[in-house]
């Protein structure tokens, strides 16, 4: 769907337009639309997936898991939530603003600050709350965001819900960035903040842009800086703290979000940042005011990951071990492919709109991945988004690569 | 006026059809940022591109639509379509 479609789409009356979305849905899915594939958990290397329009599950291998460091099933953690459970119980009962906030928060909050070199942080069910927390708790219409912009969807819908003006830049071109803060400074009213957010490890592509370069600019110009380190998080940094620590920057930006639902396996996310920054979402944000505080299990999930994060940080190392392998190999069988610094790996292939038979396939013959395609990269960019992780085997590796090729060159794409 | 200030003038009637945004074609700045000065956000700049390409009878491809941070950029790619091709940097001094 071209953009004039989705703007013809969008002006029809909701009846009209309701119905032409769910035929569309229904055509997609007589085409073997990949999307609402049901897993059948745990979520690990290999897992049973089944279609929407079959019954049956299958096992196949995944490469398509944000679980980087294979802990979602690790026998360590689920000990640690089993104990949890017994001693605690599993929900928490209400919002922090209320009843739903323990010393179980508390404590893991402070070791999520710790692990950020900030004073404080707060805990949310997810990304997406956690970037809406930010975003609605430290400005107004008063205020200015400039975002990156690959910046995620919730990054977006925060600035619309909060009302602060917004502009967007180009993290590949900072001298840009530096004359824009220039120019809305001499625009804005005197003393406007200016905020600015970037993404730590790109989720389309895991590259990582010129970090230091970009909080100099924003130094420059008292511009309070919060990283989006949704995917770093245990994917890079010597013992897996993410993007800053990978770049000897830890403590460097005044806010950081990562979340603890990718690498560390579990479920939430956090903020972190000097203790009036976080006061102030504490107190002020209502996304994390209004929402129920997360489960104790997954409190224990998360606290037990940071364990084993720390206690093994030669997971991290092997999964870079294992990415390098996969992308040498892809490279020496003739792939486009972007080297990223994490466990994404894209692969792309010739012709257009290619890659949504090419999944299929690989799932029919026994692969999981995942795909991108136009809007959500740009037309001609459309690719094969494999996750690589820690607990691969060589011989999964191989079986992933051997089948994308086979496929591939099947029809003749490679 | 110029064809450049005729084109301006529908841009911004199409523009504020969807935005409001309080400035004519006589008092914008060409180097008014989409976001910032205008309030216009991606999905919305989606419909005025929809509403520019019907009345303006121009086609602008989607990969065109990405990357435009000013209404200088938007401006620049109509022109292109409709073939006025003057420096622009003669019609920024006119505007400004």
């Amino acid at each position: 769907m071209d953009s004039r479609a989705m703007i013809e789409l969008e002006r029809m009356p909701f009846q009209q337009r309701l119905d032409k979305q769910y035929s569309f849905y229904e055509t997609e899915v007589q085409k073997g639309f990949m999307s609402g594939r049901q897993g059948h958990g745990p979520v690990d290397r290999k897992m049973k997936y089944k279609d929407l329009n079959s019954d049956e599950f299958r096992e196949v291998l995944v490469f398509g898991s944000n679980s980087y460091l294979g802990m979602s099933n690790d026998p360590y953690i689920k000990s640690k939530v089993v104990d949890a459970v017994n001693e605690y119980g599993i929900g928490s009962g209400g919002s922090p603003a209320f009843s739903g906030y323990t010393k179980q928060h508390r404590d893991l909050e402070l070791r999520l600050a710790k692990l950020a070199e900030h004073d404080d942080a707060v805990l949310l069910p997810g990304g997406y709350m956690a970037n809406l927390c930010w975003v609605n708790g430290l400005m107004n219409r008063n205020d200015v965001i400039v975002y990156d912009k690959n910046s995620h969807a919730s990054v977006i819908n925060a600035i619309k819900m909060t009302n602060v003006p917004f502009y967007s830049f180009d993290p590949e071109d900072l001298d840009s960035l530096d004359t824009l803060f220039q120019k809305i400074k001499e625009r804005s009213k005197p003393g406007t903040q200016l905020f600015s957010t970037v993404e730590g490890v790109r989720s389309i592509d895991g590259r990582i842009i010129d970090l230091k370069r970009y909080i100099e600019v924003c130094k420059k110009h008292d511009v309070i800086t919060i990283l989006d380190d949704a995917h770093g998080l245990g994917t890079v940094g010597p013992t897996g703290k993410g993007t800053l620590e990978h770049l000897d920057l830890q403590g460097q930006v005044d806010l950081r979000m990562s979340t603890c639902s990718k690498a560390l396996g579990a479920q939430g996310a956090f903020v972190s940042g000097s203790k009036k920054l976080i006061f102030l979402l504490r107190t002020f944000s209502f996304p994390y005011c209004f929402t129920s505080g997360l489960a104790q299990p997954t409190i224990a999930a998360i606290d037990a990951a940071l364990d084993l994060l720390e206690k093994e940080p030669q997971r991290v190392q092997k999964l870079h071990d294992n990415v390098k392998y996969m992308q040498d190999r892809l490279e020496d069988l003739g792939y486009k492919i972007i080297r990223g610094e994490t466990g994404i790996i894209p692969v792309f292939f010739k012709g257009d709109g290619v890659v949504q038979k090419l999944n299929r396939e690989l799932y029919n013959r026994g692969l999981f991945a995942n795909i991108m395609e136009y809007p959500m990269v740009p037309p001609g960019m459309e690719r094969l988004r494999l996750s690589i992780m820690s607990t691969h085997t060589i011989d999964e590796m191989d079986q992933c690569i051997d089948l994308i090729d086979e496929v591939a060159t099947e029809m003749g794409i490679k | 006026m110029t064809k450049k200030d005729e084109v301006l003038q529908q841009v911004l009637e199409i523009i504020n059809d969807i935005k409001f945004t309080a400035f004519s074609s006589e008092t914008v700045e060409l180097d008014y940022f989409l976001g910032g000065d205008l309030g216009i956000d991606s999905v919305e700049m989606l419909e005025v591109w929809y509403d520019i390409e019907q009345t303006l009878d121009v086609k602008v491809e989607d990969h065109e639509k990405r990357d435009l941070y000013t209404l200088k950029d938007v401006m620049a790619i109509v022109e292109q379509k409709l073939g006025v091709n003057q420096n622009f940097e003669t019609a920024e001094l006119q505007f400004a």
